[in-house]
């Protein structure tokens, strides 16, 4: 209980045997936070293999764990005219390499209680291990045999096929991740090679043959194409040994295609019929900063400030003060040449009209600028995620390696931080400035029966409706 | 200093000396404080653990707990309205919390010079969190779970199965018999009166416990917690009677039906509490059966006989007791039972048999190696802290909790496989909706 806090004044009045007692709240004033220490992010030491791969290594002995990333361009983008072809030909890297078939290869992977995965992005896929120190070289046999080695059996394509398929079919019974799909093949436009996600489509995982796994595994496992990130108990010379030996033989050179911007912003409103849903999941998406565009790191700030923490500007209205969510927030996705604001939450069925006005109109105000206690929110959240970010072996990997597939140096991550911290409140407010709500791509997923009405009376125009 | 000490023995595998360094001491009060310093990066974590979880509730009151977590942001006199998330992130912070059946607990991220705030403010919100408590915030807050519970369950694929599953599996009036999201209707029926009533009887310092884990003067720290929370009064905690445990679920079968488009089963058995005698054992055959693709059920369901598209099996640990847990969804030409047959089929064999060798050592380095790097993020370290000083009653459990792995034996684990029998089971299948609805478009949705 708070106790009483009593203030000493003069009572002459008062009967002088009395000593008042001087209880002083301990919890009544709030501390001052103190300047925080100096400190940067840990920058990789580089090198080369003699095949030309970069290698970024951050050492850290102190517990015996290794964690390597391999990034590989390309991605889901190369999938032409079979959308699941390149996460089909990765998920197939594991089912059968070098002298093993894909039981052995398992069995002698969690034998050693490796971690080695294959994942499909857009615009890369990423070859990971992680790995107790004493079990790190034994893994790497293992990882240079799926880039080098991989055999495809056709017995495990079929095995594999399904099981893409029915990941797929699941898909579609997430409200929340069908806005994502509709949003990303809305936003590229049908057919462009960054349209679909990388799982693909039915029809593209019926199609494909053994030959285009091996074609697609040819044109992009090359090391051209390649860069690698290491963290933890292993050392430069003995590291660059051991991936020279296992690595160092690996050839070819394939360039890699460029990603292709978007045509235009296809301004529209979309919403996507789900029956009985008790919620509608909105996706709200502006043309935003390519990776090369100097007023990146500004944007970055604003965002935050706009749906990047729990008391930002989406969030604080829609969940804190009006109840209609468990959360809303805003994410900027850039990339060479595209970028894009998303705005997105899920909210109850019933106030999705009044709920989708709000939402933009914070986005409709936000152009006009954000306060200096909201730039001062924005940098230290930055500088807290990048301090989290250095906490383990794999999420320093993990980190690094988003930094080279970003085409940033290995100083980027420490420079940026500090460009973070001294940008001034104009300079947010410059980069934020030219946004359209005019462009904005609106899709709504939610039961049609009950929020396409109060959605149309809410937010006046087109509203395209797919039952 | 080295905040996780991992050592290495000269085996063949690699078996860790796993420790995590810390003080532990108690206030007056019976407020618990465990201090963890790691001063590699300039950050701090504070963590407070109250032992109350949605097993305390109030008949009725069914989500009060987790309700109560989400007030516990909404400020107090000193820190009215959202001051509490504002101050944090002013400065590089931020928070969240959780809420199970057994404890509910909040945490704080954010750079060392924050510290001393956080700590203020985790103490001004135990002394002062009812005293400003309204209506109207509790009305918003209601909405805002009643939202989760929406997101989180009822919209998301298969949640129906989360929310039918405590009545499945205990007795009326058992402290798991409802889950810790509640229904719409108890949470409707919370009052102000069971904010503050909740408020009084578990957050007291008596009922804490405190990690304060990463970069830190540990002196500064000691006298900023003394002056901070020291002055906050113990209370007298309920009595809280130890259920009588059970084994058997309340039903063999359950059948449900839900928006998806893939059927699943989810097969559950009544299994030792966290951290007891056999509790590690059952680890142990969720490992065998289900961990990875050289396990004995995805290696049959999965990839010999392509009955299955995915399949998992484990221990879900609590207090009381605890849950193993098997769920399956089969392949497009295949049925739940089929599946659920292969599977009894793989129980029956693993209590014939026993574990082979080879499993056991996969398992055990598995185990070996995730214990180093679970603990490696320092906010999973204070997390573990609170949880095994909660759960064991010793916050140095750590090298304890290995030894029960590496002490298995294959008998352990086939004897822990013997108890999960047909006849001990509860099966849950959710099917999809439209293939309940005959052939007809306009049969109304669930008809059977």
């Amino acid at each position: 209980m708070l106790p009483a806090l009593v203030l000493l004044t003069a009572c002459a009045t008062k009967a002088p045997e009395v000593t008042p007692v001087l209880e002083v709240d301990p919890l009544a004033a709030v501390p001052t936070v103190s300047t925080p220490r100096d400190w940067s992010p840990v920058v990789p030491e580089t090198f080369e293999l003699s095949n030309g791969i970069p290698v970024w290594i951050v050492e850290q002995p102190e517990l015996p764990l290794v964690s390597l990333q391999i990034v590989v361009d390309g991605g889901a983008r190369t999938d032409g005219e079979l959308p699941g072809l390149a996460n089909l030909t990765d998920a197939m890297l594991l089912h059968g390499a070098g002298e093993r078939d894909a039981t052995s290869f398992a069995a002698e992977t969690e034998r050693l209680a490796l971690d080695l995965d294959v994942g499909t992005g857009s615009r890369t896929s990423v070859v990971s291990l992680d790995a107790h120190a004493d079990h790190f070289a034994a893994g790497l046999d293992l990882l240079a045999d799926i880039i080098l080695r991989p055999t495809f059996p056709a017995e495990e394509l079929e095995r594999l096929r399904e099981l893409h398929q029915g990941e797929l079919t699941q898909l579609q019974d997430s409200p929340r991740s069908m806005a994502g799909v509709h949003t990303r093949r809305l936003w590229w436009g049908e057919g462009h090679p960054m349209a679909h996600p990388a799982l693909g489509t039915a029809e593209g995982l019926a199609a494909i043959q053994r030959g285009e796994l091996v074609a697609n595994w040819k044109a992009r496992y090359r090391p051209s194409r390649a860069g690698i990130v290491v963290t933890g108990a292993v050392e430069q010379e003995s590291l660059k040994a051991a991936l020279e030996e296992r690595l160092g033989g690996w050839q070819g050179a394939s360039k890699p295609e460029p990603v292709i911007a978007p045509a235009a912003a296809p301004a529209a409103l979309h919403l996507f019929h789900e029956p009985g849903a008790s919620q509608s999941v909105f996706v709200v998406t502006l043309p935003g900063w390519s990776a090369e565009d100097p007023q990146l790191v500004p944007a970055h700030l604003g965002t935050i400030v706009l749906g990047g923490t729990f008391t930002s500007r989406l969030n604080r209205l829609l969940r804190e003060e009006k109840g209609y969510t468990y959360g809303a927030r805003a994410s900027l996705d850039s990339g060479p040449g595209y970028g894009m604001l998303q705005a997105s939450t899920a909210v109850q069925a019933d106030v999705t009209g009044p709920a989708m006005r709000d939402l933009l109109d914070t986005l409709a105000a936000y152009p006009a600028g954000i306060t200096e206690d909201e730039r001062l929110k924005a940098a230290g959240a930055w500088r807290t995620s990048v301090i989290e970010a250095m906490g383990s072996r794999s999420s320093i990997a993990g980190t690094y390696a988003d930094e080279y597939t970003d085409g940033y140096a290995p100083g980027d991550l420490a420079a940026r931080l500090d460009q973070a911290l001294g940008t001034d409140v104009d300079t947010i407010n410059a980069a934020i400035a030219g946004l359209d709500l005019s462009a904005a791509l609106v899709v709504v997923v939610g039961d049609a029966d009950v929020v396409a009405a109060p959605l149309a009376e809410a937010v006046p125009g087109e509203w395209q409706v797919h039952r | 200093m080295l905040s996780i000490l991992a050592l290495q023995v000269a085996t063949s595998m690699p078996a860790s000396a796993v420790e995590i360094a810390h003080d532990e001491y108690q206030l007056d009060n019976g407020l618990n404080v465990i201090l963890h310093h790691d001063p590699s990066l300039p950050q701090v974590v504070v963590n407070l653990w109250y032992g109350v979880g949605s097993k305390d509730e109030a008949p009725g009151r069914s989500g009060f707990a987790h309700l109560f977590e989400h007030l516990m942001f909404m400020g107090t006199s000193r820190l009215p309205g959202s001051g509490f998330d504002d101050l944090m992130e002013a400065h590089g912070g931020w928070n969240n919390a959780w809420t199970s059946e057994d404890a509910t607990d909040y945490y704080e991220v954010g750079p060392s010079n924050l510290l001393q705030t956080l700590l203020w403010m985790e103490a001004d919100r135990m002394d002062g969190l009812a005293g400003a408590m309204t209506q109207e915030k509790l009305d918003l807050q209601r909405d805002v779970v009643r939202n989760e519970r929406r997101q989180s369950l009822e919209d998301a694929p298969y949640g129906v199965l989360w929310l039918e599953m405590p009545e499945a599996l205990y007795p009326e009036g058992h402290p798991y018999a409802h889950s810790v999201i509640g229904s719409h209707e108890d949470l409707q029926a919370a009052t102000l009166e069971d904010v503050v009533g909740f408020f009084d009887t578990w957050y007291v310092p008596n009922n804490g416990s405190l990690v304060v884990a990463g970069d830190f003067d540990e002196a500064e720290v000691r006298g900023w917690i003394e002056a901070y929370f020291g002055h906050l009064e113990r209370r007298e905690l309920p009595e809280r009677a130890a259920p009588e445990p059970v084994d058997l679920p309340q039903q063999a079968l359950v059948e449900l039906t839900d928006q998806v488009q893939v059927p699943m089963s989810v097969l559950l058995w009544h299994t030792p509490a966290a951290l007891q005698e056999g509790d590690a054992a059952f680890d142990f055959v969720g490992s065998v059966l289900g961990e990875g693709r050289s396990s004995r059920l995805y290696k049959r369901l999965v990839h010999e006989e392509q009955l299955a598209l995915e399949v998992d099996a484990g221990q879900y640990s609590q207090m009381l007791q605890s849950i193993f847990m098997i769920s399956v969804k089969p392949t497009e030409d295949h049925t739940l039972e089929e599946v659920e047959a292969v599977i009894t089929e793989e129980l029956e064999r693993l209590a014939a048999e026993g574990p082979t060798e080879a499993e056991l050592e996969r398992v055990r380095n598995s185990m070996e190696v995730s214990f180093v790097e679970d603990l490696e993020p320092l906010r999973a370290r204070a997390t573990v802290l609170n949880r095994y000083r909660y759960l064991a009653g010793q916050t140095d459990f750590v090298q304890q909790d290995l030894a029960r792995y590496r002490a298995l034996t294959a008998a352990d684990v086939q004897a822990a496989a013997a108890q999960l029998s047909a006849e001990r089971r509860c099966i849950m299948r959710v099917r999809p909706e439209a293939a309940t609805q005959g052939e007809g478009d306009d049969a109304p949705a669930g008809e059977e």
